[in-house]
């Protein structure tokens, strides 16, 4: 008879994972497995290098780097937002890369001043809005919609999302705080509903009429549109996309980005995984899967990017969203915007 | 020492947290084959000397023998499984989750006796206790007398040196546990078996032992023959705990005419009290006991103006005593 | 990083309000709901004869193996505005936003029926025994003093029941307490979900930390009233005639029915359906052979975690149970069931720094002798099952140690006395004394391992998924109708020992 004490350790030993491989590169990922995994294979494909991947919450990848330090098997930190890549630097953990092929191909403003991340596809957050309701004409800026004729009709998702925190943010960053400030008190005043569920979940709301305005991202848009659910379809095509503060510094995006951790132990692969993320194929990528868009000029849009049209992006320096995070959620605490 | 199957001698238990000791010296002995029963009040220590016996607990000092072997002593502690000890336990502790058979069998794989057997032996232990038929059963499915069958079945079955019985009888209708103690008496000594209880109860001590121990305050007060409890009691207070009857100073018994006994005990039980018309003393009834086949009476004897004595008598059933009423009595003796 | 006087001084002037009266209605509506449905259905099920009473009894258990959040889903899906119910209502009377009402299921009231719902079978499973094994004297005895039916039911039945009641209550409390899916996903802004906006959107894990033990003052008063209980109800226990159930009259019986099929229809079928409608007609890809994959690592995982919780509980209750009551023992046990209400990812943080720290010490010291270890523990399953235990152990260590309470020291030194040593004694009479509730314990353990999410997000190592993490990368990207079969999956699997749980626990109480 098997001892249990034997069999404990087998089970034990079963759970010790060990990863040697002569060329890898190990990634924490914060873009979720399905928006990412082809991406790899591709490269893996291409060079030949295998890569293992961990997906999880961005914090708590943050956490588990911090405390895995200088051990961390880690080679590349994959975020959604520059907020996290931010706050990786600031913790150390991250190192600048000199690749001329970045540098060329990535605009200065979507990556760090240290080239420490880069951001790899752009998260672009306008005004969406009900077609029959709304004149687009109404709409000029996110600081309008604080204006009392917008009562009751915007909806918004919960400010403990990281999309809004870097939105209002972006806000900080051009405008005085007292004015943000001031904008939030009178933004709240103007939701229709408490803010709940997910930007899909507004884009619906808007669709059926329990609000006019929304401001989500256009990926999710998208994916309504793209996706293979009738009624999502069906509230898509009853919306439409406004970019705001075109006459000013831009409509608000973000970042998927990445950044090499500072102990990589697989450096030369985790700079060439960078470089082929920015390659023209996987922006391309980007582009035709999540309809995204691609930091790399040139890159052909999906045809639904197209039909939305261009716009003008707040070019500020996305370190900034970082650097203002815990300000930005403060104002909306004090706001009341949940 | 060696001829006994059980001594115990000058055990005493105390516990650290507590100032009272719970037993203080307590000697007894007993031979091959005998019965017997330690008799007392709750908490006089009588189931402490039983798990001290048995190595539950672990005295103070003195010392015990099973036959020639030390069980306890200042040299050595032999641990409970290995005193070939039975015992029945109040509640019987019997395991839920084995068969009657099962559950007398429990003690066969430890024992010395040859593998072979233990089919007989759990066969014939259940045809013994009458328990054939249950064998299969869970003890959850039988009656509690059953089950306190199975206790014993299980405790003897392995054949042991000794047998602890505690209070076994108290989870059973009253009116059945005078005969069931006489019944396991008459179990125990066709087997040879034997074996030491512990109950309150004086009629289950007197229909299931040959020498009972009287136990108050953690000391055995008389160790003796039944008999020799009932008629000789050596100190005042197994006189009082034994049967009616009332201990008197010395003076009253000088008034009453009434001896010694051998230890020096004024003892007068009522069927030394003779109720008579012509009797030399009157007591006044201050109450009545209806016992059924007789009537105990409590009187109260004014021997001379500020000595009066508290006595219990006894009359016939058919006898119409009434509250207040003055009987005359005489004292045989 | 912010000012920790700053960030808590801005807590307490904005928000900590908030969590602390949502986290209140919260844990005082989720009380309401798990006592009123577990006890209601325990007591049809236990002393009412009725028409289809023994399917009832083990479908009234599904809801167990449906995790919280998946509920919430799947629910806002049939129940929110543009759901079918609400178009349905919309098309048939010509109604547009506004015309009508609809309670709203993203809310605070719609956290409470979730929760209530998946969680009531704790209560409902103790209660259930409590109420089977009381003696049929006492209502005698009740009834004798003119109490009527209901009368004994509140002034006998429930009172005797209470603490088994409670031990159910304070399981299901704690659950809604760690609960981060559920209350992130319908803009409840509770304890749980404001540590997390602390220490990620402020950035400032002091005051998350503050946050944490607040919370924890809560747990340690539920976990001082469960083994309060507990203990309570070890007194509680009577033998004797156990009380026979009541034939119901023909309307009684349907209303009876009525009940049990609405909350099994609520708790399990309903979103049980929807998912299967999802798995079959929307999920782009359904059974690959990652999906085998996935399963098979869930498995693992919960199987494991399933065995060392009950050897570890096992250890626990050995310890007090051969030792003198110490304070130590207690408090280990006390502290052990601490993680049963912590959030999964502050538990995988907590659980990282150790880790962490042992692994980089070890590699300091190999690096004297110039061999270069790593990291051993950290980014291992070792890790990851060492978290489940923090958080699952409560369930084990309560079950087990209430069983060997059970267990009278008397059928110990009756084994002593027929020659039986220690090792025989747990291995003759303690293990299958103990078998019911090992297994039972083990397959919560097991079932909770399954649905586990946020610590596996966390911990697990590279090109590791499971079913839970695959559901939820799926679901949260807001298609659930993709993430159906993995939890389809998971829900199938918890299924098998839940149905065992009530077999195990309904054979155990018509034989004790």
């Amino acid at each position: 008879m098997l001892k249990p004490t034997t069999l404990i350790f087998a089970l034990m030993f079963s759970l010790s994972s060990v990863i040697t491989s002569a060329s890898e590169v190990n990634i924490y990922s914060a873009r979720k497995e399905m928006l990412i995994k082809p991406l790899l294979d591709q490269f893996t494909q291409a060079t030949d290098i295998k890569v293992n991947l961990v997906t999880g919450k961005a914090d708590a990848l943050l956490a588990r780097l911090l405390n895995e330090g200088k051990l961390t098997p880690a080679d590349v930190l994959l975020t959604t937002d520059a907020g996290r890549l931010y706050r990786a630097k600031q913790a150390g953990m991250l190192q600048s890369v000199d690749s001329s092929y970045l540098n060329q191909h990535i605009p200065a403003y979507l990556r760090d001043i240290d080239n420490q991340w880069f951001g790899l596809s752009t998260r672009a957050r306008p005004i969406m809005y009900s077609t029959d309701r709304v004149k687009p004409e109404s709409l000029s800026t996110y600081e309008a919609l604080a204006q009392p004729e917008f009562k009751g009709k915007v909806c918004i998702r919960s400010s403990s999302n990281i999309y809004n925190q870097s939105l209002v943010a972006s806000m900080l960053a051009a405008d005085e705080a007292a004015k943000t400030g001031q904008f939030l008190q009178d933004f709240v005043k103007n939701f229709a509903q408490p803010p709940k569920g997910g930007d899909r979940d507004q884009i619906k709301a808007v669709a059926n009429g329990i609000c006019d305005v929304t401001i989500a991202n256009t990926y999710y848009l998208a994916g309504m549109i793209n996706g293979n659910n009738k009624d999502q379809q069906e509230a898509a095509a009853k919306i439409s996309i406004f970019w705001p503060n075109q006459g000013g510094r831009g409509t608000h995006v973000n970042i998927s980005g990445a950044g090499i951790i500072k102990s990589s132990k697989n450096r030369a692969a985790a700079v060439k995984l960078l470089e082929f993320l920015a390659s023209e194929e996987a922006q391309a990528w980007y582009a035709q899967t999540n309809n995204e868009y691609p930091v790399r000029q040139g890159v052909a849009y999906s045809p639904l990017l197209e039909s939305w049209g261009t716009f003008k992006a707040d070019q500020i320096n996305l370190s900034r969203l970082g650097e203002l995070n815990a300000q930005a959620v403060k104002l909306m605490d004090k706001a009341g915007w949940r | 020492m060696s001829d006994s199957t059980l001594s115990v001698s000058q055990v005493s238990l105390v516990y650290p947290q507590s100032p009272n000791a719970v037993l203080s010296q307590a000697s007894l002995t007993l031979a091959q084959g005998q019965i017997a029963c330690l008799l007392g009040a709750s908490g006089c220590g009588k189931t402490s000397l039983l798990r001290c016996i048995a190595g539950f607990e672990t005295p103070s000092e003195g010392s015990i023998y099973l036959g020639k072997i030390q069980a306890f002593g200042e040299q050595q502690v032999l641990p409970v499984e290995r005193r070939r000890i039975g015992m029945v336990f109040q509640d019987y502790a019997l395991f839920p989750h084995l068969t009657v058979a099962a559950n007398i069998g429990f003690g066969l794989k430890n024992s010395q006796i040859d593998r072979q057997q233990h089919a007989s032996i759990i066969h014939d232990t259940l045809r013994l206790l009458d328990l054939s038929s249950e064998a299969k059963k869970y003890p959850h499915q039988i009656s509690g007398g059953q089950q306190q069958r199975v206790a014993i079945g299980r405790a003897i079955a392995p054949k042991p040196a000794l047998l602890l019985l505690d209070e076994p009888f108290s989870n059973l209708d009253l009116h059945l546990r005078e005969r069931l103690a006489h019944d396991l008496r008459q179990l125990l000594k066709a087997q040879n078996i034997t074996a030491l209880m512990v109950t309150h109860d004086q009629q289950e001590a007197f229909a299931f032992a040959d020498i009972i121990g009287v136990m108050h305050q953690g000391k055995i007060e008389q160790w003796g023959s039944a008999d020799s409890i009932y008629r000789q009691p050596e100190t005042n207070y197994v006189a009082n705990f034994i049967g009616d009857g009332v201990v008197l100073t010395q003076i009253q018994a000088k008034a009453l005419n009434v001896p010694a006994n051998k230890a020096g005990v004024f003892l007068v039980r009522p069927e030394h009290l003779q109720l008579a018309g012509n009797g030399r003393f009157n007591a006044k009834i201050v109450s009545v006991h209806p016992q059924g086949h007789s009537t105990l009476l409590r009187g109260i004897c004014h021997i001379e103006a500020d000595t009066q004595i508290e006595l219990m008598l006894r009359c016939n059933a058919n006898q119409q005593v009434q509250e207040g009423e003055t009987l005359s009595f005489s004292v045989v003796l | 990083m912010a000012n920790e006087k700053d960030t808590w001084s801005h807590l307490v002037d904005t928000v900590l309000l908030e969590y602390v009266t949502n986290t209140f209605y919260l844990v005082m509506g989720v009380a309401v709901g798990v006592t009123s449905i577990g006890i209601t259905s325990a007591w049809l099920i236990a002393r009412c004869d009725f028409f289809g009473r023994s399917f009832f009894a083990w479908a009234l258990v599904l809801p167990l193996a449906m995790p919280a959040y998946i509920i919430a889903y799947t629910y806002t899906g049939l129940l929110d505005f543009s759901g079918p119910l609400q178009s349905f209502l919309r098309h048939t009377f010509d109604w547009g936003y506004g015309d009508y009402y609809f309670p709203e299921i993203k809310s605070l009231g719609g956290a409470i029926c979730m929760m209530s719902l998946v969680l009531y079978p704790y209560v409902y499973l103790l209660a259930r025994t409590a109420f089977a094994n009381q003696s049929a004297s006492l209502f005698e005895a009740g009834q004798l003093a003119g109490l009527n039916a209901r009368q004994r039911f509140f002034n006998i039945s429930l009172p005797l029941a209470r603490p088994t009641i409670v031990v159910g209550l304070s399981l299901a409390l704690m659950e809604t307490l760690a609960d981060y899916g559920t209350v992130q996903y319908f803009g409840v802004n509770v304890f749980s979900t404001g540590i997390f906006r602390t220490w990620f959107g402020l950035g400032d894990g002091l005051a998350a930390s503050q946050l944490s033990s607040l919370l924890l003052v809560v747990v340690l008063f539920l976990l001082g009233l469960e083994q309060f209980s507990r203990r309570k109800a070890k007194y509680v226990q009577q033998g004797g005639r156990v009380i026979t159930a009541v034939k119901l009259n023909s309307v009684n019986q349907l209303l009876a029915q009525l009940f049990c099929v609405v909350v099994v229809m609520l708790g399990f079928l309903l979103p049980f359906i929807q998912l299967a409608y999802w798995t079959i007609v929307e999920a782009e890809q359904v059974f690959d052979a990652t999906f085998w994959q996935l399963t098979l690592n869930s498995l693992k995982l919960a199987s494991i975690t399933a065995l060392l919780a009950v050897i570890i509980a096992l250890a626990f209750a050995y310890m007090q149970r051969f030792t003198r009551p110490n304070r130590f023992t207690a408090s280990l046990v006390f502290l052990a069931g601490l993680g049963y209400a912590l959030p999964g990812t502050i538990i995988a943080v907590g659980v990282m720094l150790p880790f962490s720290t042992l692994d980089h010490f070890i590699h300091e010291q190999a690096a004297h002798f110039g061999i270069e270890t790593g990291l051993i523990f950290s980014g291992s399953l070792v890790m990851l099952v060492f978290a489940y235990l923090i958080r699952f152990l409560a369930v084990s260590l309560g079950n087990i140690n209430t069983a060997m309470d059970n267990i009278t020291p008397y059928i110990d030194e009756a084994a002593k006395t027929l020659g039986e040593k220690t090792s025989g004694i747990i291995w003759r009479v303690h293990l299958p004394l103990l078998k019911t509730s090992l297994l039972s314990s083990g397959l919560l353990v097991f079932v909770d391992t399954l649905k586990e999410l946020p610590a596996t997000m966390a911990l697990r190592p590279f090109n590791f998924n499971t079913l839970a993490v695959r559901s939820f990368e799926l679901a949260n990207d807001e298609q659930l109708a993709n993430a159906a079969p993995a939890v389809i999956t998971i829900v199938l699997v918890g299924l098998i020992p839940v149905i065992w749980l009530n077999a195990s626990m309904h054979s155990n109480s018509k034989t004790q």
